[in-house]
This record gives structure tokens, C-alpha cells and sequence, in this order.
């Protein structure tokens, strides 16, 4: 694809370095898998972080889902899901793998599906989640570890200014408490099924080197806030950031941290420029459209509109780096307990977006609400309210983000390039 | 037709949400309820009047307040909506506090809302206090220990609210008409489950309703009546009817199942899942008897967020069949993610113990005669009885 004054874009090298890594990751976990070696199935908000340290490698349900979407399956999944009695107005992103898994044709999913995981793990953040969770134990017979999700009575608004170091005021000690006792738990149950022993000083030092991995994520969001124009593309942002976040804290992560890092700060300085007449920055709220990725270019020529924002970069640090301040297993619940909250519930979804729309010189955000994903909806009103108020236009877009059957590529980018004719 | 005066002090209650209730002499400072995991034996001997607050009555429905609506997604919980308008609208100043129980999805959202609406000064008031529950569930002493806190917390909040905290002989003294109550709602279920079922289905919500908006006292005392009373009553025929899904409370449903077949069991929200249950034996010299209540709310079987794989589908299995019921109807509001999961397994395990299985799909908040009168012939239908 062109870019706005019709040269090539250049892709990043970092980019296809991670998927390339990521490649060869997935065909490595698809042996051990298929040939009947332990994992896991996790939730996205759960602490991957004891599941790799024990070495018990991890399917994230959210991952797998976006895996089954992109082999342009979830259309027949959800017809299948209605066939079963599941009424069609539940979430579909967090439960398309479940689906694939109860209509059983190995043939149709990808790597010929997923064998019995020894362990499920979820948060109860949603309550559907939770009931997803439990099916799926109940159809594969396979244990099912629960994490408590009380909520923060209190929430600090800029949860963002207590969240790396003060996280013990900001989630509350009663919360850490619980959740701390239940990693705990957690570790131990790992340690069963591995038959490895938890190594307390080994698991420090891996919290360290992700929070070294998060702040050079961290200081590539501010490098790429405060470039006059933006030099990569989210959907080359996206795989350079989620892929070293699956393998956190890991060599090749922290290495491939520092080379996206520095090749960002190479295309800055030499002023390279996704829209060398960039004229509209625009920001994406909420997961990726992982059916339709390409659509992140789709105003470049027609506007010089250039998407300089995705959540998942600049939550790498904001979400992830927590100073352990001598007990790391604690810092891991402070990362665990508000997750997901953090990103989708008053007021830290809204004061987050201005703050990061600011930070960005954002001028259109495009927010992605699933009408039927509602943990992921509540708060969008608010955080739209908010950003109006801030000075950028938002446009809502009404959709799934795996479910492509109501999305209409061409009536959206009619949409949103009306909305773009008139900033 | 025998007449029950205290069936009709119920349903009066129920109606008015509690509004026709002549207040205490010294102005009971109100304590509002979203959701059903607080033991109201807390709040009552800390010395507030338990109102629930998520039940809208039909007087407050069309109740709006302009400055929220721009905040709520269409896809809010109904229940939620309602709240916060009504909030807006001062339906709640005279509340003391409002306590939202986590375990609750909708008391979740409210307060949240609420408490953003508040913090960006579009709630201008700074009353009712707005107060979390987080009650978790679980057996392990890191569940225990974590509600015991909440409870502290909680009881501590009061204090400053103008209750007396939690003191121990306050609790003993509440425990009587709490367990009273408890007693004889079983003992009228029991009834309404046995052969002779002598209760329609409206008078069922009546007396689920109005246990909302009573002192455990001033339920008990009607409760009885009703019990004493059950035998002089006819017995209602037709098929024998549990009500699941989502929270329902309206009662032109119920006055709907009354022409289809008698209830024996309801199990949403709204329905026979609260009060909490309490220990039958708890004998005060030897139970800490806060720590005990806790347990008990959290190990509740009925608890949407129990974390017990299929614990609430088999529990909800086992009453249907203890029940005896025919039927069992489940319904769900528009903005379902939930209960929607639980429809099939559900499904299958009342129909493998023997007992239909009707599913009405989505039905508005307060839905309209035509769609009764539509539900009202599906059920007749199914059932076997023309209606």
C-alpha cells in the first residue's frame, strides 16, 4: 500500500522480525501441544507471567480467538454458537475459541484444534468470562483456576500516576491481600502440574526484566508522541509490541523491545513519515479490528489522515511496570488485579484517553464499542464525552472485533472520511 | 374468596417499592440496596432501614434526568439506567448510603456511574454516600479473611453515617427476626412447593418484594399471617411453573403465570435467591456469628458469581425438580451476556430430569399487553392448557 504522497510504504524490519519470531514460536507450541505436551488456557488478564516462569507454556484464549478469525472461521462458529442455544447477543471475541472447541471438527480449526489444556485460568472481571471458563472445563474435563476480582472502591482517576509505584494505595491492601494469597496458590498448582519448584529469586529477577522491557516500550510511546509526524503504522505497531508482551520479560523480547526502540528513533530522525503531508492524527480505541487490520491505512491518501495511536503500546508501561518494592509476587497482583478495569471502566478509561489524545496531539479518535461485548463497551460514553471535551472529534464504531458479519468496510470508510472532509 | 389483610399489606408494599410503609418514630435513617450479596442483618442492627433500590416502581419508570443520558450506552443494564435517572432526580436524598454489591453486574455499573457522574460534578449532590460491597465468595481463609475486612470496613462506614457499627449483642438481637423471617418464607415455600400449592403467582412477587422494603420485624409479623392463614386459602392448579433468567420485577408477569399454571419456584434474581440464606443452627455462644453470616453469603450456591463450576446450574436443577415443577420458564432482558450462558446446560439438565423446558427469549424492561398476551398463548400452548 501507498502511502499519502504515493511511494511504498517501508514496512518495519522489527515488524516482520516479530512475527517471524512469533512464527516460529507458534509452529514450536503447536508440537509441543499437539504431541500431547502440558499448556495452559488463559485469559488475557490473567498473570502469564507464573504460567512462564514455571515453564508451562500458555494458549491466551483472546490470542486463539483472533488466530480462528483470521482463518475466516468465526462466521460458521457463530451460526454454530446459535445452533447450541447460545443466544445472539453474547460476547463473541472472548468465547469464539470455546465455540470452536464444542463443535469439535479438529479439520476446521487451526492446527487441527487444541487438545485438552491441563489447566484453564480466568479472572472474574466479567461474569461471562467466568461462565465461558467453566464450560470449558466442563467439556474438557480440565481444571479450572478462578482469580477473585473485587472491585477498587475508590478509583483514582489518573490511575496511571499511582499504578507503577504506589500501587499498593491505588488497588488497595485488602485486594492485594487476596490476590497475592491466590498467586500464591497458583504457583503452587503450576508446581504440580510441572513438577518444577517456584524459584522465588528467579521469579524476581523476570519481573525485573519485564519492567526493563516496559520502559523501553515506554520510551518508544514518547519518542512516537512527540515526532512531528507519525513515522510507522499501527498495524506494525501492534505485532512489535503484543508479541514480546506474549513472551514478556523473555531475552528476545528485551532485545526486540530495544531494536523496535531504536529503529522508531531512526525513522524519526531521519523524518520519515507514514503521511508526509500528514494532517489529521487520528487515534483507535479498543482492541484491534483483528478481521480487518488494513483498514488503519484506509485515510493516508485520501486525507493524509495517519493512525499515531493504539492502546497496546503506550498500556505497556502505564499497565505493566510495577516496582516490586521486595516482593514481586505482590507487584504481580498490583499488574493483575485492575487489568482489564483499568481500560474499560470510569474514570481511568477517560482520564487515560485524554491524556494519551493529548500526549499524542490527537485530533479524531475512532472508538470501537461491541455492542455485545459489554465489559469491554461500559465507560465508552464516558471516555467519548471526555475526549469531545478535549478538543478531538470521536466517531463511534458499533462493532465486534472478531465478528465481521455486520461490519461493511466500504460504508465505514464512507463514514469516517465524511467525518475527516470536515476537520 | 378468603382475604388475606397481610397479603394485601404485601402487596401494596411490593407495588409502592416500600413508600407505603409508615416510617419508624424516629425517622430510621434509610439505607439503600443494589444487588443481593449484603447480609441486611448488617445494616438493620447497625441501625438503618434496608431499602432495596434496584426494583423501579411503576411510579418512577418514566422518570428522567437529562444530564445522564449522554453517559449511558444502549446497551445498559435497564436496571442501571432506571438508578442513575433516579438518582439524578433525587429519588434517593433522603438515603443515608447506598451500598452496590459487587457481585451484582448491574450494582457494578450504577456505581461506577454514580460515582463518575458525582466526580465530574454533574451529581451535584454529595448524598446518599455511595459504597462498595465486595463480597467474594469462595471457602478458603484468604476469602475469609478478605470479606471479614470488607465487613469491617463496611461497618466502620456506617459509623460515620450515623449507625452504630457492628456490635455483637445488636447482631444477636436482629438474628431473631432474621431467622424468623427466614423460617417462615421457607415454610410458605415449602408449601407452595408441596401438593397443595395455595398461592398465585403475584401474591409469590408480592411477598418476595415487599421482604425488600420491611424490617425483618415487620416481615416476620406479616409472614406469619400469610403462613396461618395458607390453609383457609383454595389450592391453585395447573401446571406447576420455576421461573429463571435475568431480574424480573414486574408484576403483570406473574399476573401472566397466573393464568397458565401455578409458581412453585423463582429463581431469579428478584425472586426466592434473597434474603441470603442463614445457618438454621446458629447457636450464638458458639459461632462468631458475623464470620458465620459471611461464610454463609459466600458459599451461597445461588450466587451468580459462585466459583464453583456448574454449582449454580446444579443447584438450580436440584430445586426445580425438588419443586416438582412441569415447567421451567426462563426469560432474559435485552442486554443479556449472562444468563445466555447458562440456557443451554440448563436446559439440558431439567430436561433430563423429566421437566419442560420453556425458553421466552428477550423481553423488554416493562414490555408491552401485546407480547404477554403473545408469551400468555406460547405457554398455554406448550403446556397443554388453551388459555
Amino acid at each position: 500500500m501507498t502511502t499519502s504522497d504515493n511511494t511504498e510504504y517501508q514496512p518495519l524490519a522489527t515488524a516482520e522480525q516479530a512475527t517471524g519470531y512469533q512464527r516460529e514460536w507458534v509452529r514450536g507450541l503447536r508440537e509441543h501441544i499437539t504431541s500431547g505436551g502440558h499448556y495452559a488456557l488463559v485469559n488475557a488478564d490473567t498473570p502469564h507471567e507464573l504460567f512462564h516462569i514455571m515453564g508451562m507454556p500458555i494458549v491466551t484464549n483472546q490470542w486463539w480467538s483472533a488466530v480462528i478469525s483470521a482463518k475466516q472461521q468465526s462466521e460458521y462458529y457463530f451460526d454454530y454458537m446459535a445452533s447450541l442455544g447460545f443466544h445472539e447477543r453474547l460476547a463473541k471475541y472472548s468465547s469464539l475459541p470455546l465455540i470452536a472447541q464444542l463443535e469439535g471438527d479438529s479439520e476446521r480449526q487451526p492446527w487441527g484444534g487444541l487438545p485438552r489444556p491441563s489447566m484453564l485460568c480466568a479472572r472474574q472481571s466479567a461474569d461471562d468470562h467466568q461462565r465461558i471458563f467453566s464450560l470449558w472445563a466442563e467439556q474438557s474435563g480440565a481444571p479450572l483456576y478462578l482469580l477473585s476480582a473485587p472491585s477498587v472502591p475508590d478509583p483514582h482517576p489518573r490511575w496511571w500516576d499511582l499504578a507503577r509505584n504506589d500501587w499498593e494505595t491505588f488497588y488497595g491492601s485488602d485486594r492485594l491481600d487476596l490476590l497475592e494469597a491466590q498467586l500464591h496458590e497458583l504457583a503452587h498448582e503450576l508446581e504440580r502440574l510441572t513438577g518444577r519448584q517456584f524459584d522465588s529469586e528467579a521469579f524476581r529477577e523476570y519481573m525485573e526484566a519485564i519492567d526493563e522491557q516496559e520502559m523501553i516500550f515506554d520510551d518508544v510511546s514518547d519518542l512516537l508522541a512527540r515526532a512531528p509526524k507519525a513515522p510507522i503504522r499501527i498495524n506494525e505497531q501492534i505485532p512489535n509490541v503484543m508479541i514480546p508482551q506474549w513472551h514478556r520479560g523473555s531475552e528476545w523480547a528485551i532485545q526486540h523491545a530495544r531494536a523496535f526502540r531504536d529503529e522508531v528513533k531512526e525513522r524519526i530522525d531521519s523524518g520519515y513519515a507514514v503521511c508526509p503531508d500528514e494532517r489529521i492524527r487520528m487515534m483507535w480505541i479498543g482492541a484491534g479490528l483483528w478481521f480487518d487490520t488494513s483498514f488503519y491505512a484506509a485515510f493516508e491518501n485520501s486525507h493524509n489522515a495517519v493512525f499515531a495511536w493504539s492502546m497496546y503500546l503506550p498500556f505497556a508501561g502505564d499497565g505493566y511496570i510495577r516496582k516490586d518494592h521486595g516482593n514481586p509476587m505482590r507487584a504481580l497482583a498490583a499488574r493483575v488485579s485492575a487489568m482489564n478495569e483499568q481500560l474499560h471502566q470510569p474514570p481511568w478509561v477517560n482520564e487515560w484517553l485524554v491524556d494519551q489524545a493529548r500526549r499524542y496531539r490527537i485530533d479524531v479518535a475512532l472508538m470501537l464499542i461491541p455492542e455485545h461485548d459489554r465489559f469491554s463497551g461500559h465507560g465508552s460514553l464516558f471516555a467519548k464525552q471526555a475526549l469531545e471535551a478535549a478538543g478531538v472529534r470521536v466517531i463511534e464504531i458499533w462493532s465486534d472485533m472478531v465478528d465481521r458479519r455486520e461490519w461493511d468496510r466500504e460504508a465505514m470508510v464512507r463514514r469516517v472520511s465524511d467525518a475527516l472532509d470536515e476537520v | 374468596m378468603t382475604v388475606v389483610p397481610a397479603l394485601q399489606d404485601l402487596s401494596r408494599t411490593a407495588a409502592t417499592r416500600g413508600l407505603s410503609e409508615p416510617q419508624s418514630g424516629t425517622a430510621t435513617p434509610q439505607f439503600g440496596l443494589f444487588g443481593n450479596s449484603l447480609p441486611d442483618i448488617f445494616p438493620a442492627s447497625a441501625g438503618f432501614r434496608v431499602v432495596d433500590v434496584k426494583s423501579v416502581p411503576d411510579s418512577e419508570i418514566d422518570r428522567r434526568w437529562d444530564p445522564v443520558a449522554p453517559f449511558i450506552e444502549p446497551f445498559v443494564d435497564d436496571y442501571v439506567r432506571h438508578f442513575l435517572h433516579r438518582l439524578g432526580c433525587g429519588a434517593f436524598a433522603n438515603f443515608r448510603a447506598i451500598v452496590f454489591c459487587r457481585e451484582d453486574a448491574a450494582a457494578m455499573v450504577a456505581y461506577q456511574y454514580a460515582l463518575e457522574l458525582r466526580r465530574q460534578g454533574i451529581l451535584a449532590e454529595a448524598e446518599p454516600a455511595l459504597l462498595l460491597w465486595n463480597l467474594e465468595h469462595g471457602k478458603s481463609p484468604d476469602v475469609r479473611q478478605f470479606n471479614e475486612r470488607q465487613l469491617s470496613g463496611l461497618m466502620e462506614q456506617m459509623k460515620t453515617l450515623g449507625g452504630t457499627g457492628l456490635e455483637p449483642e445488636r447482631l444477636a438481637e436482629h438474628l431473631h427476626a432474621v431467622s424468623s423471617r427466614q423460617d417462615l418464607l421457607r415454610d410458605i415455600a415449602d408449601q407452595q412447593a408441596g401438593d397443595q400449592p395455595r398461592l398465585p403467582a403475584s401474591a409469590c412477587f408480592d411477598i418476595r418484594h415487599a421482604m425488600r422494603y420491611l424490617t425483618p420485624d415487620a416481615a416476620a409479623n406479616r409472614l406469619s399471617e400469610v403462613r396461618d392463614a395458607l390453609p383457609a386459602l383454595p389450592v391453585v392448579k395447573g401446571p406447576r411453573i420455576a421461573l429463571v433468567g435475568t431480574a424480573l420485577d414486574d408484576r403483570r408477569f406473574y399476573q401472566m403465570l397466573d393464568e397458565v399454571g401455578v409458581l412453585v419456584a423463582d429463581l431469579q434474581p428478584f425472586g426466592a435467591v434473597w434474603p441470603l440464606p442463614i445457618s438454621e443452627h446458629t447457636d450464638q455462644s458458639r459461632v462468631d456469628l458475623p464470620r458465620h453470616l459471611l461464610q454463609t453469603a459466600a458459599e451461597n450456591p445461588l450466587s451468580p458469581r459462585n466459583r464453583m463450576p456448574g454449582q449454580w446450574l446444579d443447584k438450580v436443577a436440584e430445586i426445580c425438580v425438588a419443586s416438582r415443577c412441569d415447567w421451567v420458564v426462563a426469560q432474559m432482558d435485552q442486554n443479556d451476556d449472562t444468563f445466555g450462558w447458562d440456557v443451554p446446560p440448563l436446559k439440558q439438565r431439567i430436561e433430563a430430569s423429566g421437566i419442560g423446558w420453556i425458553n421466552l427469549g428477550f423481553r423488554d424492561f416493562r414490555p408491552d399487553n401485546a407480547w404477554f398476551e403473545q408469551v400468555k398463548a406460547v405457554l398455554g400452548e406448550k403446556m397443554g392448557n388453551n388459555v
